[in-house]
This record gives C-alpha cells, structure tokens and sequence, in this order.
C-alpha cells in the first residue's frame, strides 16, 4: 500500500513538472496582467483576436501549412507504394529504407542543413532560399516517422498474404495495390501524416538556415515575435500547444478505431 | 492436524465473489488437484494460499503457520511453479535455482551440491551456464520446477505448469512430476483446467466452479460417481438422459451414463434377447468416426443424441448410417443426478 | 489436397512476380529524393571539410584541435548532453517504474499525456521557460515577492548553463519515459511474486533481478537522449541567441554568420560531431541487438 502511494506521488511531481510550463502558458496567454498574483488578475482574448487579425501571422502560418502539407504529401507517393513493393516482392530493398531513416539520427538538422546549403548554393541546382530546398529537407525529416508508422500498418494487415490472396483471386497487380492495399493501411498513413504535422510544424532548424526571412515559416515568425512583444508570442506558443493537443488526441482516436475495428473482425 | 487448513477463505472482486467460504484440507505428502474452468477462483485460491492475494475473510495455515498476505516469506518455505515459469531471464539456471537458497543464507558449497543435486534429478545437469532464453520450454519448465524444489518446501504450488509447453513433453512432465513429488514426499497442491492431468497425477481432486467446491475426492471416484451435473459434464463426455426414456420408476429423475458403458448391436442381434442387467433403447445411428483408440457413433432416441464409445477394432463396417439399431446400457453404471425441474 | 494445391500455385506465384519487370520503378524517384536530400548533403559536408582553398587537406580538423575555442564548444556540448541524459533517463526510468503502480487505463491515458509533451521543444519550449524563468519571468517574480527568494541573485541565469541544462532536461523527460516504459514493463509481475515467494525482500529483487534487466535498455536509452541533446540547437539558439557555447550553434554560425564565415571549418566541426552521434546510435544498434528489442 505505501508503495503505491509512493509511486504515485512520484508521478504526481513528473507531471506537475511537464505540465506547469504547459499550463502557465495557456493562462498567461489570456492574461490581461499577471505579475505578482498565483492566478491571473483577469482574462482576455484579445491577443488570440490582435494574434489572428495580424496578416504576418497568418502568411506565417499558411507558408507552414503549404511546405508542411507538400512534404507530406510527396513522402507519401515517395515511400508507400515502394515500401509496398520492397516488403511484398523485394525483402532485400527494405534493408534500404531501414538504412535511410536511421541515417537523420547520426545527421541532426544542423548537419543536414549546412551540407544542403554549401551543395545548393551553387552549381546547377541553386534552390537554396527556396521553399523548395525546404521540403527536399522536411522529406529527410519526417522520413524515420513515415517510414515507422507506413511499415507497421503494413504489418499489422499482413501485407503479403493479403496481396496473394488478392492476385488469387485474379485481381491485377495495380489493382490489387489501390484497391486492396492502399485502403487498408489508409489509416495508419493518416496517423503517419498527422506525427509528420507535429514535427513539422515545431521545425525551426532548417527552417532557420535554409530559407530563414526568404521563406518565414510560423517558427520563425514566433521566434521574431518574441522579441517585439510577448505577449502575443506567448498567444502563439499556447495556440501551437493546443494544435498538438488535438493531433495528439485525433492519433489516439485513430489508433483506437483501429483497434476497435480489428476485435470486430 | 492436516498440514494445509484452509478455513472459509472467501474473496472478491470488483463486488465479483470469486470464492465463496472455500474449506479445505490437505495432508502432508497428499497431491490436490484444484480443477475448475477458467474464472472457477482456482488460481485466487492458490494465489491466496501463497501469500501473494489477501483474502476478504477466512484463515489459511500451512504446518501450523498462518499465511499472511504481504508478510516477508522467508521462514514459510513453499515454492511455486508459475504458468509462465517467470524466472529470471538476467541469470543463468544455476543462478536461478540458487535463487531461494541464496537467500535464505545457506553455505556456498552447500548450495552448490544441492543444485547440483536437483538439477540431476530432473535431468538438466549440464545447463548450469544457460539464461531463460537459451532453453526450451520444457527445459524452462524443469528449471521452475528445480528452483521451487530446490530448498524442499513444506508445500510446493503448481499454477497450471504444464499449460506452455507442447503435448508430448507435457506427458512426460506429468509423469516426472508425480514422480519427484512421490519420492520427495512434498505436500503439493496443484491448479489445471485439464480434466486429463488432474486424473493422472492426483491423490485427490477437487473441482471448483464459480467460487464453489463441487466436488472432492479420489480420481476413479470423481470420474465414476459424479455429484452433479457439473462435475459430470466437466469430466470427461457423459450422457445425460431423463428417467423416463429408460422407464425408470421415478420418471423425473436425471441420469447420465459414459458412453464406453453403452453398447451398440444390431437391431436383429442375439442381444435384444431380456438382459437383466442392462436397459435397451431403440435409435437410429447418425454418426460414425474415429476418436484414435475408440470409435464414436452418435446415435439419436426419441430426438436425443446418445454417444457411443467402443474400443477401435470393433466392427463398424457392419453398421451403416441412417440403420436403426439397439443400445444396451450398463444398470451399474448409471449415475443418477437428482430431480429434474 | 485443395490447400496444398493452392499453397503451390501461390508460391508459383511469387516467384513469378518476384522477376516482374516494371516494379522497381516506383524506387527511382525515392531514392532520387534520398540521394539529393541526404546521402549527397551527407557526403558533400566531407567533401568539403577536406576541401580548403588551397586544394585538399585535413586543416581544418587541424584547426579545431588546436583551437581551444572549438574544443570548448564540443566539450560543452559533449557535458550538457551526457548530464542532460543521465538526469532525464534517471526522472524518466523513475515515472515509467511508478507508472506500473497504476491500472492499465490509467496507464494508457497518462503515456498519451507524455507523448504529447514531448513534442513540446525548441522555439516554444525556450519561450514558455523564458516567461516563467527569465529575468522578469513569472516564477523569479513571484519567488521573490511572496517567498522572498531571489533566484537570479542566487546564481541562476535561464541564459547560462544551468538555463540550458534545465531547459534540455525538459524535453529529455517525455523521450526518457516512452523509451523506458516498454523496458519496465517488461519486468512482469510474476518474476516479482516469484522472488516475493522466496523470501526476498523488493530491494533484493530490484539489485539482483530487475536493475540487471532494465540496465541494457537504461544504456540504450542513454545513447538515443545523449543523441538527441548533441544535435539539439532551436532550444538553446532561442534561448541564448547566438552565445557560441554549443556545438550545433558554432556550426551554424560558421556557415550563416556574417562575421567570420568558413564553410570548410564548420563541415569539419559537422563530421566530429556525426561521429559522436554514429557511434552512439551504433551503441544503440548493438545493445538492441543484443537484447532482442529495445532502442530505436
């Protein structure tokens, strides 16, 4: 019984510790003065409303979303059809995406994006301080997470047997992908994608390098804020917690639907 | 004094009773079964037994001690073989079966030949060296079974051991088991929802359901007089027929009989000759396979099914499906169960 | 008969489509992307650490030992991860351990909790402790005036190390926690009654039997947390601006600064640094391998 009680005090201080700096943002952001009380001295929106109103922010926000969701979209046609293929016909290839998403560990965005800059620069292909060399980078990125999330969905439908079953039953090869395969692991892309949303839009590295003023992706734009006003920086950090409160709780939906689903069958 | 007393032990769970003022006694060298379908609160009771389940009422004594939820157990001294054999997969078979005696502060050298000692006797001398993972299930099996051994426990706890493992090497570990148990003399309480292990290896039987003794007693007893209908259908396949279809004087009557104690003859045979010693019924034969060693028919009376066991060998291509043919039933061995409602 | 037939002419099958010719198309453009974006960039930053002005040559690694300036920002950055690592595995070793005190709802809702701080890091995370900790910050005001404590006159600065340590911390945590939690829970209850049962005491079992079990995964823990606080750099640029203390910001300086830009040194400073991340993702790949699970 101690022992419980112990544990569980333990874990009430973690979460007090992960949650305060969460929870203290929130409040601040819709704070009208907050200096020497506990608790705020009275509410307001109105830096969501001045947050909102500002057309910086809201280019910002639209440059994210548009690099985020080309990325997105482009890993998708890049991995799944040839993480399909490598698992269902060539064993061998999937030693290759293996090697391609552990690669970005021993390569941080620092790395990454110095080597891009010095190779974009110049020569042929000078996209440097373009969107574009920022989605070739966001596609380095999320590759571990896509690959992991696209993989395990494979996995989890038995992606061969699934395949030769359909092939058996005399449907093409092509066929057999977009209307066997591709629905069935629709949702563990959506979940690779909405983890892909997460990352992106808290990227700030390449961001920063790469394009930096050429291209002013929300990060950016908060961390200029910052240092202009604080308090609708502060708006923005609570903003951006709550987008990731949401995506996380549509990823536990999605995953619970899932597994619904699954006991059903 | 019995040398395990359990004494109204009753639980719940979550407003669930899964023991229901459970009484039970085990003598010293005795090996009880507790048989029961999953959620009979066999394992509770076990769990309950070792220590490690408090209980919502009742006492349970091992040699004289009380057992305690919670209380350190060096000085009780029972071993337990789990379901999963949990040992621990960081150390070796040696280690493991050290484990206990390690603890209890027994002399290096002494610990060694007692090991030693038992890891022969279940004859996995020689993988002293090997981790949990190196082995296979039955070899894990026998390493549970030496670490528990190991220290000679007043009472030894088996949760289902043999449940992991495949059918041929669990046939040789009922076997070895009983054995060890026999010659080690150790009181032993042992918890299976497999009617056939329980039969093999007991002195005794208890079946339990739905937190209930249902029935105890000797394996040929539990087998041949069943108390109820649930020990009946638990135990191997019976028939269960009312009395009327036999013309027994009392018609409301419930019996059941085994159906290697029916005999199945043509309809013409010399048998329909007045046998005094068995009743006759009329049906016709629906089914006929192999069971391995007997052959089974299903044979349909009056809209009820009847099986049928005879011993492999016997002439069943003399019978055809859809054929009426006669069933003598045994007088002797029809069980009656009590008054249908 | 039927099964065996159709396992056959399913077999035949693969083999077939194992030969097909068209299918390693959809690979090209993949690894076009691969090559363009990670492999080359990869091989272009070593490519140009050895490629000086004056042709080809190992200067620039020369220059980094001999400069003490450089090897205090690898120091510094090899210190803040180890410590960084150590302290969130400890916390995060610790939560997935009392985690195991709850029912498995609980659980499940609670992790979900500390997956999605962890994605709370960088610009954010830098601001949100700036609010609360910074000069004028919410906690050092309110210390001072209702428990008269003055933080910043008792040595903290958020800017400074302990500034970037705390900060680290706070993201090495929720990592800490996911990576352990399925190491923990694999310690199951049964080899915890099993020991009970032999009359060992908790603190017997957790020195002999389940410190030596979590140890492996505690180390490839370590090795993914220390990985991740080396190649860190929004948290702390956001929080220092440009102070170059860390290896990732020097790096970054050498090459966007305006000041002193030497594209060839910071491509060196890059390879010493991918080192030390290839050889503890190595590490990592080792003890999984090892362990039979665990790690990345």
């Amino acid at each position: 019984m101690k022992k419980g009680i112990l544990a569980k005090v333990t874990l009430a201080l973690i979460f007090a510790y992960l949650f305060f700096p969460i929870v203290a943002t929130i409040l601040f952001s819709v704070a009208t003065r907050w200096s020497t009380t506990i608790l705020p001295e009275g509410y307001t929106l109105s830096y969501y409303q001045q947050l909102f109103a500002s057309s910086e922010f809201m280019h910002a926000l639209l440059r994210t979303v548009y690099a985020s969701f080309a990325t997105i979209i482009l890993s998708i046609l890049l991995i799944v059809p040839s993480l399909y293929l490598a698992i269902v016909y060539y064993p061998r290839l999937e030693k290759l995406f293996e090697i391609l998403s552990i690669l970005p560990f021993a390569m941080p965005g620092v790395i990454l994006a110095i080597g891009m800059i010095q190779m974009y620069s110049r020569g042929p292909l000078r996209i440097a301080n373009t969107p574009w060399i920022l989605i070739g980078s966001y596609f380095v990125l999320i590759l571990p997470f896509m690959y992991q999330a696209i993989k395990n969905s494979f996995r989890t439908i038995n992606v061969k047997t699934l395949t030769e079953a359909a092939l058996m039953l005399g449907c093409g090869k092509l066929e057999t992908f977009i209307k066997v395969i591709f629905p069935n692991v629709l949702r563990g892309v959506i979940s690779a994608a909405l983890i892909s949303v997460s990352v992106l839009f808290g990227e700030f590295v390449l961001a920063n390098l790469l394009v930096g003023d050429n291209y002013e992706t929300i990060q950016i734009y908060l961390y200029k804020l910052q240092k202009v006003d604080g308090h609708l920086a502060n708006a923005l950090v609570a903003a951006y917690f709550l987008v990731i409160l949401f995506m996380s709780l549509l990823l536990i939906w999605l995953a619970f639907r899932t597994r619904k689903h699954k006991t059903i069958v | 004094m019995s040398h395990v007393q359990i004494l109204d032990v009753e639980k719940s769970f979550q407003g669930r009773q899964v023991l229901k003022r459970i009484n039970l006694q085990v003598e010293k060298g005795e090996f009880v079964t507790l048989l029961g379908p999953s959620g009979c609160g066999k394992t509770t009771l076990l769990r309950i037994i070792a220590g490690l389940e408090r209980s919502d009422g009742g006492k349970v004594f091992v040699g004289g001690k009380e057992i305690i939820e919670g209380l350190k157990k060096k000085a009780q001294n029972i071993g337990m073989v789990f379901q999963s054999y949990a040992l621990f997969p960081n150390l070796t078979a040696y280690e493991n079966i050290a484990f206990g005696l390690k603890i209890n502060k027994i002399s290096p050298p002494q610990i060694r030949q007692q090991v030693e000692e038992i890891m022969a006797i279940l004859s996995i001398a020689g993988k002293e060296k090997n981790y949990p993972h190196q082995m296979s299930g039955g070899q894990q099996q026998r390493v549970a079974l030496a670490r528990a051994l190991v220290t000679k426990p007043d009472l030894l706890l088996l949760d289902e051991p043999l449940s992991a493992v495949d059918a041929k090497v669990r046939e040789s570990a009922r076997s070895l088991i009983r054995d060890i148990q026999q010659k080690m003399g150790i009181t032993t309480i042992f918890v299976t929802h497999d009617q056939l292990e329980a039969l093999v290896m007991s002195d005794r039987i208890v079946i339990l359901d739905s937190g209930e003794i249902m029935q105890q007693g000797k394996p040929e007893e539990i087998y041949n007089k069943p108390a109820n209908r649930f020990v009946a259908n638990f135990i191997g396949s019976y028939n269960f027929l009312p009395g009327s279809l036999l013309g027994l004087p009392n018609k409301n009557v419930e019996v059941c009989i085994r159906p290697e104690h029916i005999k199945l003859v043509k309809l013409d045979s010399l048998a329909q000759e007045e046998d005094a010693s068995a009743h006759q019924l009329q049906g016709t034969l629906t089914n006929l396979y192999i069971l391995g060693n007997t052959i089974r028919a299903e044979v349909s009376v009056q809209g009820k099914t009847l099986l049928v066991d005879r011993l492999n060998g016997f002439q069943a291509s003399n019978f055809v499906l859809q054929e009426e043919v006669r069933l003598l039933l045994k007088k002797d061995a029809l069980n009656t169960l009590g008054i249908t409602s | 008969m039927q099964t065996n037939l159709s396992t056959n002419k399913v077999t035949h099958w693969g083999k077939e489509l194992r030969r097909g010719g068209v299918l390693w198309i959809p690979f090209i453009p993949l690894l076009v992307f691969a090559l363009a974006f990670e492999i080359l960039p990869m091989g272009y930053i070593i490519y140009s650490s050895v490629h000086t002005s004056k042709g080809f040559g190992l200067e620039a690694y020369a220059q980094i030992i001999n400069s003490k300036y450089y090897l205090i920002s690898l120091r510094n950055s090899l210190l803040v991860s180890i410590a960084v690592g150590i302290i969130g595995l400890l916390i995060g070793t610790i939560g997935a351990l009392a985690l195991r005190s709850l029912s498995d709802a609980w659980r499940e809702k609670l992790l979900t909790l500390v997956n999605m701080t962890s994605n709370f890091s960088g610009v954010p995370l830098a601001f949100a402790y700036i609010v609360l900790l910074g000069v004028n910050g919410l906690v050092t005001v309110l210390a001072k005036e209702k428990l008269g404590l003055d933080l910043y006159g008792a040595g903290f600065n958020l800017f400074s190390w302990t500034g970037i340590v705390l900060v680290y911390i706070y993201f090495t945590v929720p990592l800490a926690f996911m990576l352990m939690y399925p190491a923990v829970y694999a310690i199951k209850q049964d080899i915890i009654e099993a020991a009970q049962i032999m009359g060992a005491s908790r603190a017997y079992f957790w020195r002999r039997v389940g410190l030596p079990i979590l140890l492996p995964a505690m180390l490839g823990s370590f090795t993914l947390l220390f990985a991740n606080a080396l190649g860190a750099y929004a948290t702390a640029y956001a929080l220092t601006s440009s102070n170059n203390s860390l290896v990732s910001i020097t790096i970054a300086n050498l090459v966007t600064g305006d000041i002193f830009p030497d594209p060839t040194l910071a491509s060196a400073l890059a390879v010493v640094m991918a080192c030390f991340l290839s050889l503890s993702i190595a590490i990592n790949a080792r003890l999984k391998k090892s362990s039979g699970g665990m790690g990345l």
